[in-house]
């Protein structure tokens, strides 16, 4: 338990000076450290974690490029062998389909002068849609930090985490996408923040090559408004 | 300054009497390190690791005496010293270089060349590491379990030190994926 407290940066201090330096000195103890992260990556991936430990882990982990390249890293690993394992499957389905398929012309030829048409198609897995994450950090007044996310060609979904203010305290927000002469495109009631931050999945065939306002309101109220560049490969 | 050759010698020396034995304990140490910033949120794990040992070298090289048994409490010490400095390098930073932060928060992800640098780095892994690698990621749950228990028992090691070695060839894959998305930016 200990561990998975210092991986989600919930020990005091002393206490995690202590682990490190029982894991720098004993090779058992850091690679109990290692296996703990990973089990805490796959916990967040499968969506298993509580809400609280679900913002810590996003607040640790997904707030630096290594930390989201880890994650990022072991689900590539995770899907690899099983993506194999589904390209095995969908090609020996194919192939029964096939014998199958030869199987009953060769019956329906007795019957008919005509053979029936059989078509097999080989089948083939369904493409998984790619997401883009982005982190948006609030605006700072005259200057709003632009942040860019380049799209694949297909259809993907952009997993926007939106920083809040720190004053901002309501119960859930309304998520708005508009063009940058204010025209509306995309919206989402009732998103509810997770620690300092929200959360929403933006389609992307909403999103056009070029520059986007993200504006979250609370109670008919602008709460705070995020710029976002698109572009296309 | 860059480790000279005398210093990294006395380093593996101060590891191990054992050349093989010092190689594997110096990748370790290095692994531990970057564990350390990483879970300390520094920016540049990888620089922060390679500035301790430089500095643990250098300190050898300089005629101090750290045998083997003191070796890893030692570089903890030097670690957290690099650690408060970079806490103090990044303050700074943010107190004199405020318009350029904005600047550091532009992020471009790309998914499909994130996806194509995992694959091209995946297949530069020689074949049985990389396949120790994928075993090792395959099935969830008590399957997971019993196939890492037996990964171990065929490479004849301790579960523990295959954790270990299975978290080496990680950070290569990270610091692989890491310069492909550089240089494909």
């Amino acid at each position: 338990m200990t561990v998975r407290q210092y991986l989600l940066g919930e020990l005091p201090a002393d206490e995690a000076e202590r682990l490190e330096a029982e894991y720098f000195a004993n090779d058992d103890r850091f690679a109990e450290l290692l296996e703990a992260e990973d089990d805490l990556i796959e916990a967040y991936l499968s969506n298993a974690l509580t809400v609280g430990d679900r913002s810590k882990f996003e607040q640790r982990f997904l707030s630096t490029p290594r930390g989201r390249q880890k994650v990022a890293l072991l689900e590539s690993l995770e899907q690899s062998p099983n993506r194999r394992a589904w390209e095995t499957f969908a090609l020996a389905a194919a192939i029964v389909l096939a014998i199958l398929g030869g199987a009953l012309w060769f019956v329906a030829r007795d019957h008919h002068a005509v053979p029936p048409k059989i078509e097999v198609r080989p089948s083939k897995p369904i493409p998984a849609i790619p997401h883009i994450p982005v982190t948006l950090a609030a605006a700072e007044r005259g200057s709003a930090p632009t942040s860019r996310v380049v799209l694949p060609p297909r259809d993907s979904v952009v997993d926007a985490t939106l920083i809040l203010p720190t004053a901002a305290h309501a119960k859930s927000y309304t998520v708005s996408l508009q063009s940058v002469d204010g025209r509306p495109l995309w919206s989402m009631a009732g998103v509810t923040p997770r620690g300092n931050a929200i959360a929403v999945e933006i389609p992307s065939r909403v999103l056009e090559p070029g520059t986007f306002v993200i504006s979250v309101s609370a109670g008919g109220a602008t709460v705070e408004e995020y710029s976002l560049t698109v572009n296309r490969r | 300054m860059s480790l000279t050759s005398e210093a990294f010698e006395k380093l593996l020396a101060a590891l191990s009497s054992d050349r093989e034995r010092a190689g594997e304990q110096y990748e370790l140490v290095r692994l531990k390190l970057v564990r350390y910033f990483e879970f300390r949120l520094c920016d540049e794990p990888d620089a922060l690791a390679d500035d301790t040992i430089d500095r643990v070298a250098r300190r050898l090289a300089g005629g101090e005496r750290i045998d083997a048994p003191h070796i890893m409490p030692y570089v903890y010490g030097v670690a957290r010293n690099v650690l408060l400095e970079s806490w103090k390098k990044s303050e700074r930073r943010r107190q004199t270089l405020l318009p350029a932060i904005s600047e550091t928060r532009l992020e471009t992800v790309d998914a499909e060349e994130q996806d194509k640098c995992f694959h091209d780095c995946l297949r530069a892994i020689p074949e049985p590491n990389r396949d120790l690698v994928l075993q090792y990621y395959r099935d969830r749950g008590r399957a997971k379990i019993d196939r890492r228990s037996a990964l171990a028992r065929q490479l004849g090691i301790p579960l523990n030190a295959l954790r270990i070695r299975i978290h080496r060839l990680k950070n290569r894959l990270h610091r692989c994926i890491e310069d492909c998305m550089r240089s494909s930016s």
